[in-house]
């Protein structure tokens, strides 16, 4: 197959399968491989994440080596390159132990909510890169500093752009997500930066009115423009794998009642936007979301394509039989196990899962250390879904 | 003192009830401080038995920790002279283990365990095997529980336990706990028990304990 020709058919076997209309001709397997490909191409951490042109050779090692059907990380998920502009801090990447590890650094002390509230952006600007990065707090921040930033984050762009291309032109690659827009809960965006998990728990039984108004003024800043071009629109775009993507973190500490008042509203305006628009999600919600599953057994077939972490894709399906499954290999079986098991959970799997369609091969985790995977339990797996499914 | 009402108050997360009460104590006779802890104890069961049920989630029991932190820095002087059973603590070692950052699940488990008679020695983060077996062997501890949420955390899980056993310590119960652990990995680990929740994790090492 040419690769244009083959890009469309490996996007029309995500399309078939997401939006359940249809039995794909097999099933697509997708790569949710993260910096496992940079240690399994040779290279160190820090060298790929610090290097563009050797970034492209892993991904191009990895998509030379394991027939995917999609890529969904393409070597920019850690942009480390951008904050150490300013003297870095986010980041910590130990090469000798090969892990990358992210400091979760809240930006809003306790006290502070009611300046947020106030003016979000003003406040990021004034005190949030304060607590991110010393210089900016000691005021020994230079404006060379800030031109390298700004490069960093266009020579950034321009890496991400070149490997967009390169994905489905020379390797006939699905392309993953339509550009759409991005619709940011404000409770995720408390959860991630600006409060953190310690900061969030405490301000959500401490004082809920406030957290009401913080989702509020952030949903203005980011939610809500995100939403209004989601409503914009035209509809399913099947040059592509999904019309949307969303993937949710702050669930992982709500209780029912929390979740019903601050992530449910936005989450659902978006999925009745996807839903009246007959377009694809794929969404991915960290850790357990089995708690939450009741949610979403309303909307139609072919909306919602769930990617679960740490649930049982078999209980799922039963569960919500309306939304297509993407996931399902054990990053644990793929690091501990035999060729052999591997194999054989990928024929369950797609058996199973697959009879009827509705159901994507990948891994459950982002895959991202060493002995996340065997690299022949990989390449056995990519080829028993090329010949058998 | 209403202690029923104190220990309901913990469970409900009503901060402000449960401070005013905690003053109250120490304001008027500083040698309920024990009574009091133990009420808060009591507390911390029924936020454990709402997580259970789930009516809590984890950024409940984040705050309940912060709750029992606030608790015992009231109540200290009197839990100090007064006594505070703390001698009949049983001690075990708890930690994220080597290459994982993570402190927030060990946190809500330490302060569980805590407030049902464990005195836990907490290691901290990024803990190498070799730090748990001289923490394990210089206090005497049967208990070790590991916490993890990386999923490289099971290699790491199962190196410590490796050197326990190298050490000779065979006798040592160990529990692991956090998101990439289940039942393949506890048996690839070679750890005796392994938990998702927090009231799991007590209850085994209450049961292993004897308490």
């Amino acid at each position: 197959m040419q690769t244009e020709e083959l890009r469309k058919y490996r996007t029309k076997l995500f399309r078939d399968a997401s939006m359940m209309k249809t039995k794909p001709d097999r099933v697509p397997h997708m790569s949710f491989f993260v910096t496992w490909k940079i240690l399994d191409a040779g290279y160190k951490l820090s060298e790929a994440m610090h290097d563009y042109d050797i970034m492209e050779k892993v991904v191009r090692y990895h998509l030379e080596h394991y027939d995917f059907d999609a890529l969904f990380e393409w070597g920019g998920r850690n942009a480390v390159r951008i904050p150490e502009a300013f003297g870095g801090g986010t980041y910590i990447i130990n090469d000798e132990n090969e892990v990358v590890s992210y400091l979760d650094k809240a930006i809003c002390d306790r006290g502070e909510e009611d300046e947020l509230i106030a003016n979000p952006m003003k406040f990021f600007y004034e005190k949030g890169m304060t607590k991110k990065y010393p210089c900016w707090a000691e005021g020994s921040v230079t404006p060379a500093m800030v031109q390298k930033a700004y490069d960093e984050n266009n020579a950034f762009i321009q890496f991400a752009m070149k490997m967009l291309r390169m994905l489905p032109e020379e390797y006939g690659m699905a392309k993953m997500t339509a550009p759409n827009g991005f619709c940011y809960c404000g409770i995720d965006f408390m959860f991630n930066t600006i409060l953190g998990i310690k900061g969030l728990s405490y301000l959500m039984r401490r004082d809920p009115g406030k957290v009401d108004a913080m989702v509020e003024a952030l949903d203005e800043l980011y939610f809500n423009p995100g939403l209004e071009a989601l409503k914009k629109a035209p509809g399913p775009n099947m040059d592509y794998a999904f019309d949307y993507d969303i993937t949710l973190l702050a669930h992982t500490i709500l209780n029912q009642k929390q979740f019903e008042r601050w992530l449910w509203p936005d989450l659902k305006k978006v999925l009745d936007v996807l839903a009246e628009k007959g377009m694809t999600v794929r969404l991915f919600m960290e850790g357990s979301s089995k708690r939450f599953w009741e949610y979403f057994k309303d909307y139609p077939a072919g909306v919602i394509t769930m990617h679960p972490e740490a649930d049982d894709v078999f209980e799922l399906r039963k569960a919500l039989p309306n939304c297509a499954i993407l996931g399902g290999m054990p990053v644990q079986l793929l690091g501990k196990g035999t060729r052999e098991q591997c194999v054989e959970r990928a024929r369950i799997l797609c058996n199973e899962l697959g009879k009827d369609g509705g159901f994507i091969l990948s891994q459950d985790k982002m895959v991202s250390f060493r002995n996340d995977a065997q690299p022949e339990n990989v390449k056995a797996v990519c080829d028993y879904v090329l010949e058998h499914t | 003192m209403d202690y029923e009402a104190l220990a309901e108050a913990m469970g409900d997360l009503d901060e402000d009830t449960m401070t005013d009460m905690l003053n109250e104590v120490m304001s008027e006779d500083k040698s309920h401080a024990p009574e009091a802890m133990e009420a808060c104890q009591k507390g911390m069961d029924i936020i454990g038995q709402r997580f259970e049920e789930g009516e809590y989630f984890v950024g409940d029991l984040i705050y309940a920790g912060e709750l029992m932190t606030k608790a015992v820095d009231i109540l200290k002087d009197g839990l100090v002279s007064g006594g505070s059973g703390e001698n009949a603590a049983v001690p075990m070692v708890l930690c994220t283990v080597k290459d994982d950052l993570h402190d927030i699940g060990k946190n809500i488990v330490r302060s569980m365990l805590e407030a049902n008679g464990f005195n836990v020695i907490d290691l901290g983060i990024d803990v190498a095997p070799e730090t748990v077996v001289e923490a394990v062997k210089k206090n005497n501890v049967k208990i070790v529980a590991l916490s993890g949420v990386l999923t490289l955390a099971i290699d790491s899980m199962k190196k410590t336990v490796e050197a326990l056993k190298a050490a000779g310590l065979d006798d040592v119960k160990v529990i692991i706990g956090g998101a990439p652990v289940s039942e393949e990995a506890c048996k690839e680990v070679g750890a005796d028990e392994w938990a998702h929740s927090p009231q799991k994790t007590v209850d085994v090492c209450k049961a292993w304990a004897g308490i």
